[in-house]
This record gives C-alpha cells, sequence and structure tokens, in this order.
C-alpha cells in the first residue's frame, strides 16, 4: 500500500511552485528544499501531475505536497505521480482516501523503481501464472 | 424612461432531469412531472425558480433550468426546437 | 485478438467496483453533481437531451462475436433494444439510467468490455483501419501497436486530467482508412529497407471549429520508442497546453502558436530524458506477450455453402452489386473482407437493433472467425470471410437488412446524433441523411454517381468530421430555427483536404434540393472515370456555386 499523508495545514516553510512553472531547467535550490507545494487551481487542471514527475525524475527527496482543488477519489493518481503529501481545500472523506489507495495494487504504467507495473508481473515466472489467452480466436 | 423598450417578459417553465435515470421532468408548482402540459407557466423568472428550487432536494435533480414556452397555443409548447425534441423525444424514433 | 489476462479482468473488476461506490454516493447525497461528473464522464457517462447516454469503448474496433451478444443483451435489458455505432469505432445507447449503469459495467467486464475513458480530458480510445491484419496494401498489423497504446494510456494518473481531450489513429498502410491526418496523434506504420518497423508520427490535426491537418513530427519513429515518444509528447501538451479557452485547448492550437519546429524540439528534449529513465518502453520480452496475441490465424476454413460464388455472382444481379461495393480485397488468396453496411436507404446512419446484432454474432461465428469490426464511417466488417462463403453470407444478412449494397456510395452518409440525442446540437443530422438516403434509393443511379462521402454534424463540434466530407454539412442555429452550411472538396484520406463553405446557408427545406443540384452538377461536368472529389479538385467550387445560388 501506498503511504501518503493528509495534511491540514501548509507548511509555511515550504516552496512554492507556479502553476504556470514547467519546471524544465531545476534548480539545485529547488532540488534540495525539503518541501515543495505544486497548486491544482481547479480539478480539471492537471498540470501539477506533470510537474510532479519532473520533479521526481530530476530527483527531488523532499516532501512534495499537492494542493487546491483536489479530490479524494484521485489519491492513489497524487500518489502515483511522486506527491507524498495532500492538502485538500475541499471537506474529504478518509475512508474514500484509504479504500482508494488500496485499488489498483498493480498498473499499467511504470513511474519508479519500486513502481508494481503489470508488464513485469507478466515477465516475471512467479507473477506470470496469471497469464491466459494468446494467439487464438475467441468464439 | 421610454416605455416601448420594456419587452413582455417571457413565459417560462422550469425543467431538469431525474438523477437517478436521466428522465426529462417538468416543475408544476408543487411537485416534477414528466408531463410538460402539467408545467406551471409563469413570467416571474425569479419567483418560479425559488419556488422549484425548494421542491428540488427530495426529487434529486440535475441540469436545472429555466425555459421559455409559447402558451398561447392550446398546447403548451416550448419556444426552441431543442426544448421541444427534448419534450417528446428523438423525432426519428420513439 | 487481444485475450485478458487476470491483471486486465483485475483492473476491470476494480473500476466497476469503484463506480458502483460513486454512484451510491451521488445517490445517498455524499457527492455534489460537480463532485461526480468527472466521475462519471471518466467512465463514459453522459447526460444527454433526454437521458444518459453511455459510450463503450472497442479498442480499435475489434470485438468478439460473444461481446457482440452482450450489447445486444444490453441493448435489450437495460436500454430501447438497439445501440449505435459512432464515428470513433465506439458503441454508445441512448437510454441508460444512471442506477442500472454500474450493472451494465459489470456486465460488459465480463466480456472484457469497458467504458473507461470514452469521455472527458485524457486519452480516448486508440482507434485504428478497420481492415488491420486483413490489408493487401499494409506494412504491418497496426492492432498490437493499438493494444500497447490501449495498455499504457488506460488510468494513466498524470494524463487524466489534459487541457483537452486526445485522441490517436494509427494505420498499418499506406492508404488511409483510419483519417490518421485529423486526429491529435496519427501514427502511420513504415519499413525501412533493412526491414526495420517504425512510424511516422503526425500531431495536431484535428476537425471541430478550427480544422487542421496534421504534421510530420517524426518521420521515422524506431517501434520499440513508441510509448516513450507518445509520453514526451502528451507531457509536452499537458503542461504547456492551453486551458484559458476551451476552443484553444486542443493540442492543434499549441503546435500552431508555437509551431511544429519549436514543437519538434521540445517534445525531443523532454522524450531524451525520457529514454534516460527508461521506465515508459515495453521491454521486447514483455512487447512479445502482446503481439502473440494477434498472430494471423489459420485460415483453414472449409465453405458451408454448396453454392459457386462465379454462378451466383452472374446470376444474381443484387449480390453481384453487393460484391462490387462492399468487398475489400484480403491477404489470403480466397478470402475477403466485407462491409456490412449499417446505412439502410432510409435507415439512422450506425444503429443496430438487438436482434439484428445477435443474429450477426451467429453469423461471424459461423463465416469469419466470430470476429466483427467497427469502423470510422460507422459500419461494420467481417474481415475473414471464406469467397465461396459469400452467397450464404449474403442470403442471410439480406435477411436482417444488413446487406445494403452502397458501402462508399451517395446513401453511405456519416452523421451524428445531432439535435434528437446531442445536448450540444444545433440542429438534427439524423433527419437529413435518411431523407438524403430516400432521395438516392436507386442502386443504380447511386453507382452511376459512384465514390462520394457526405458527412453531416449537428454542430461544430464535427463529430461526424463535416469538414472532411466530399460533400460536408453542418447544422448551425439561424434564430432559433435549424439551417445548414454546405461543403464541398474535403477528404480524410492520404490525400487529406479541407472542405470549403459554398456559400449563404441552407433551411432544413432547401437543403436536400442543394445537395441534389451540386451531385447533378458534378453528373455533368465530370470527366470519365471521375469521381466527385476528382472533378472538384479540376475544377473547384466555381460551377456547383453557380447553380446553387443563381
Ligand atoms: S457534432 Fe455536435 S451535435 Fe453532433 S454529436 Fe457532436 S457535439 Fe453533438
Amino acid at each position: 500500500m501506498i503511504n501518503l499523508k493528509i495534511i491540514d495545514l501548509l507548511p509555511a516553510d515550504a516552496l512554492k511552485s507556479e502553476n504556470t512553472n514547467l519546471l524544465e531547467n531545476i534548480s539545485p535550490k529547488i532540488l534540495s528544499a525539503p518541501k515543495i507545494i505544486l497548486n491544482f487551481p481547479t480539478f480539471m487542471d492537471g498540470r501539477a501531475f506533470s510537474q510532479a514527475r519532473r520533479l521526481k525524475r530530476a530527483g527531488f527527496k523532499g516532501d512534495l505536497i499537492a494542493s487546491g482543488d483536489i479530490g479524494a477519489d484521485q489519491a492513489r493518481q497524487y500518489a502515483l505521480v511522486g506527491f507524498s503529501s495532500l492538502h485538500f481545500d475541499r471537506p474529504h472523506d478518509p475512508k474514500v482516501i484509504k479504500n482508494n489507495l488500496m485499488q489498483y495494487p498493480v498498473s499499467y504504467q511504470k513511474f519508479n523503481a519500486d513502481s508494481k507495473v503489470i508488464y513485469e508481473n507478466r515477465l516475471n515466472k512467479k507473477t506470470a501464472q496469471l497469464l491466459s489467452g494468446g494467439g487464438s480466436f475467441s468464439g | 424612461m421610454n416605455k416601448s423598450n420594456i419587452k413582455p417578459l417571457a413565459q417560462q417553465i422550469m425543467t431538469a432531469n431525474r438523477l437517478k435515470d436521466g428522465t426529462v421532468v417538468y416543475f408544476t408548482g408543487s411537485r416534477w412531472s414528466t408531463e410538460i402540459h402539467e408545467a406551471l407557466v409563469s413570467d416571474d423568472n425569479e419567483g418560479l425558480e425559488k419556488e422549484a428550487l425548494k421542491n428540488i432536494e427530495n426529487e434529486d435533480l440535475i441540469s436545472v433550468e429555466l425555459i421559455k414556452v409559447d402558451a398561447n397555443k392550446s398546447q403548451l409548447a416550448p419556444l426552441t426546437m431543442r426544448e421541444k425534441i427534448r419534450s417528446t423525444g428523438p423525432t426519428i424514433r420513439c | 485478438m487481444y485475450q485478458y489476462d487476470a491483471y486486465d479482468h483485475n483492473i476491470l473488476a476494480q473500476r466497476t467496483a469503484e463506480f458502483r461506490d460513486q454512484v451510491q454516493r451521488r445517490l445517498d447525497g455524499e457527492l455534489t453533481e460537480e463532485e461526480f461528473r468527472p466521475m462519471r464522464l471518466a467512465n463514459g457517462v453522459y447526460l444527454q437531451l433526454h437521458a444518459y447516454m453511455l459510450r463503450v469503448a472497442i479498442p480499435y474496433g475489434t470485438f468478439t462475436s460473444n461481446q457482440l451478444r452482450k450489447f445486444a443483451y444490453i441493448g435489450r435489458e437495460y436500454d430501447r433494444g438497439y445501440g449505435h455505432f459512432t464515428t470513433r469505432q465506439n458503441i454508445q445507447f441512448n437510454w441508460p439510467k444512471l442506477i442500472d449503469i454500474p450493472d451494465i459495467l459489470e456486465d460488459l467486464a465480463s466480456v472484457e468490455m469497458h467504458a473507461i475513458q470514452t469521455s472527458g480530458n485524457c486519452i480516448r480510445n486508440t482507434t485504428a483501419d478497420q481492415l488491420a491484419g486483413v490489408a493487401v496494401d499494409e506494412v504491418a498489423d497496426p492492432r498490437p501497436y493499438a493494444e500497447i497504446i490501449r495498455q499504457w494510456s488506460t488510468l494513466h494518473p498524470e494524463f487524466a486530467n489534459l487541457p483537452r481531450k486526445f485522441k490517436i489513429a494509427i494505420t498499418g498502410s499506406e492508404h488511409d482508412r483510419a483519417a490518421i491526418k485529423f486526429h491529435d496523434i496519427g501514427l502511420e506504420i513504415k519499413k525501412t529497407d533493412q526491414g526495420n518497423i517504425g512510424f511516422k508520427v503526425l500531431v495536431g490535426g484535428g476537425l471541430g471549429r478550427t480544422p487542421i491537418i496534421g504534421s510530420v513530427i517524426k518521420g521515422f519513429l524506431p517501434e520499440k520508442h513508441l510509448l516513450s515518444y507518445l509520453e514526451a509528447i502528451l507531457r509536452a501538451y499537458n503542461l504547456d497546453g492551453r486551458r484559458d479557452n476551451k476552443y484553444k485547448a486542443r493540442i492543434k492550437i499549441l503546435v500552431l502558436e508555437n509551431g511544429i519546429e519549436t514543437y519538434r524540439e521540445t517534445v525531443e528534449k523532454e522524450w531524451q530524458e525520457i529514454l534516460q529513465e527508461n521506465y515508459t518502453d515495453l521491454p521486447i520480452a514483455a512487447q512479445k506477450l502482446i503481439f502473440k496475441h494477434f498472430e494471423p490465424p489459420e485460415y483453414d476454413h472449409k465453405p458451408k455453402s454448396i453454392i459457386s460464388f462465379d454462378d451466383y455472382y452472374k446470376d444474381q444481379k443484387d449480390f453481384a452489386r453487393w460484391i462490387n461495393n462492399n468487398m475489400h480485397d484480403h491477404k489470403v488468396v480466397g478470402y475477403a473482407a466485407i462491409t456490412i453496411s449499417l446505412k439502410p436507404i432510409g435507415g439512422i446512419p450506425g444503429d443496430i437493433s438487438s436482434n439484428q446484432m445477435d443474429t450477426l454474432a451467429g453469423l461471424a461465428d459461423i463465416y469469419s472467425l466470430g470476429e466483427i469490426r467497427s469502423t470510422h464511417e460507422q459500419n461494420l466488417v467481417l474481415a475473414h470471410v471464406h469467397k465461396d462463403d459469400l452467397p450464404a453470407l449474403w442470403r442471410d444478412l439480406d435477411a436482417i437488412d444488413l446487406a445494403t449494397p452502397n458501402h462508399g456510395l451517395v446513401s453511405d452518409i456519416i452523421a451524428c446524433p445531432g439535435l434528437d440525442y446531442c445536448a450540444l446540437a444545433n440542429a438534427r443530422s439524423i433527419p437529413l441523411a435518411q431523407e438524403i438516403s430516400n432521395r438516392f434509393d436507386d442502386p443504380a443511379r447511386a453507382e452511376e454517381i459512384g465514390e462520394l462521402k457526405i458527412k453531416i454534424s449537428g454542430c461544430i463540434n464535427a463529430c461526424a468530421h463535416h469538414h472532411v466530407g466530399h460533400i460536408g454539412i453542418l447544422g448551425v442555429d439561424k434564430k432559433g430555427k435549424e439551417a445548414y452550411q454546405l461543403m464541398l472538396g474535403g477528404s480524410a484520406n492520404e490525400n487529406a483536404s479541407i472542405g470549403k463553405i459554398t456559400g449563404r446557408g441552407f433551411s432544413e427545406n432547401e437543403i436536400i434540393d442543394a445537395i441534389e443540384t451540386v451531385i447533378e452538377t458534378y453528373l455533368k461536368i465530370r470527366n470519365d472515370g471521375e469521381i466527385f472529389i476528382d472533378t472538384y479538385n479540376r475544377l473547384g467550387m466555381e460551377p456547383f456555386k453557380e447553380v446553387l445560388y443563381d
């Protein structure tokens, strides 16, 4: 199961990255920050998902905080792209978050060395017995 | 003030879709009906909206809106083609 | 074709349970409509004019007879006894109740089907050439690549809230039957002289308010890097695509505003980083597992028919007509692919009843390895029919009104649902298609006219691709009345072009006559051997304008 903190207050010492910042070139100052906040100004605005991926790829090891108009039903999504804390604008049900985090223990995409990704399970002798099908037409 | 500039207020009714099944419904003044001819016609938009919204909660409705109608005809008819089709169903099959 | 393993099944089972819970929370009042709306859209549930609509994904337009039987069942059990095939190879149901949809999704999951990402600002179902795997002119079968994209894009957390929807199409042939130049990403499989497989990648094509032909962003992308390159395109778009204006949010505008050169550089830079990270491209072994599902079937079918194809073709005029118009050559000698027209004269384009679906599923089992394809032109295809079975198949199809011999002809019209169903429409499309079809109901006249693509959209969203119809019709709202703009000269294939407006629009009463005028004019001025689009390309708009507005 993925670990994700729910925080009530945004830490004052965290670095805020603007939602329009593409994070193409990431300075050492940003990389070494203990905490970074990425913002979802509206639920429909998914830029911070890609910004999180870029930060993690560049080697950011601190606390990555998703804040703004985020949803409890998307908790796992935030975790997968690299967020470690969530700060909600809206009321949210901890039960929903917990359920969401336990869903889809493996996914089709790989994001880091520890990702549990389906194609690797298919290739692994121990987990491959779950395979079926292949090469035939079903009637 | 020049009186001729004041247009007569349009006749309106309130419509919505039922959350659980999507069915088109109209506000009758006290409840929501699937029959457009039962709709309450009013030129008092605000009053109508207020009254209708009061009756929403236990009905679970979505897409609630006011639409213009022609109430002078013997049959209550929406003014736009969109609302006409919405009230009678697709014109191509039943 | 692809068969799910336990991992694929698991994803669907969880997704269905998740949505069941979300629907319940909505009904219980725990979720507002504003919160619930993106959740239902992510599962293909729209609110249309009269009811909810459920759009079911058909990955790259290939499905089995069992899946078709399930569509028939859903149509009968939860809907009004029919379904509607769309221009993106999907099927949609027009009357499901929200409270039934979790059950419908469970039924679908039992046959490896779902409605994930058939709506919303995410990567939609990848579409493909309907003759994939059997086309004579094919470099390689696009379906395994489409399946690789399907898996990678399914529930991709990073790309769930893009600036706007995102559509990918892929073809393995130079002759483009998948309209790849009008997709956010178009992929054409290429083979080098050394025999290496890769893709020509196009980006930024699309229709809607601003129709644009896609530009080549990469001439040759080696096949093993398909996913990493797609990811680079998507990430650059997700970060930098416009979000201030819905009508400028598609990737085509980003490419247009930055220029393809600049955009290519941005993507290239991002791609190099992804390659270094090396999490995205499938390892060869994993790719092979997917390819195994698409090995060509055994073509050792023993025809059931006792009628000889040649004799029947000579004697039966209607059969011959169907063969001439609806049959396609097949890679394997002795076999053919057949278009099953969902455009009966006077019918509703793309609609099919549950009873027809059930019978057709049986025919697919007998004659075509139990497999069916849907096309972006709203027809179906049986892709593996032995030629000697064609007479029997034709008679069986004719009995359920599915043997209309009009593929590619005047009555093979693409029409969106329009104002009869769609909440966004300005005008109706379907009745127009029906009237045109009735007006040109004589099959001899239709053949005389030759290949003609008519496409009718009920609003500027262009779901029926009207810009790329040889004759395109766009429904507009003129002071509360339905009116129609006429366009000529569009084409969606490898010679892509965008149609031009003839002039002022037409009323509902005038438009059918206007179309007949255009067609009659073409017949008068065409050269031998020309089809409509050739004549238009040779002479342009003038001769048509003259007669339309004199
Ligand atoms: S083109 Fe417009 S009217 Fe037609 S289906 Fe699309 S959105 Fe609806």
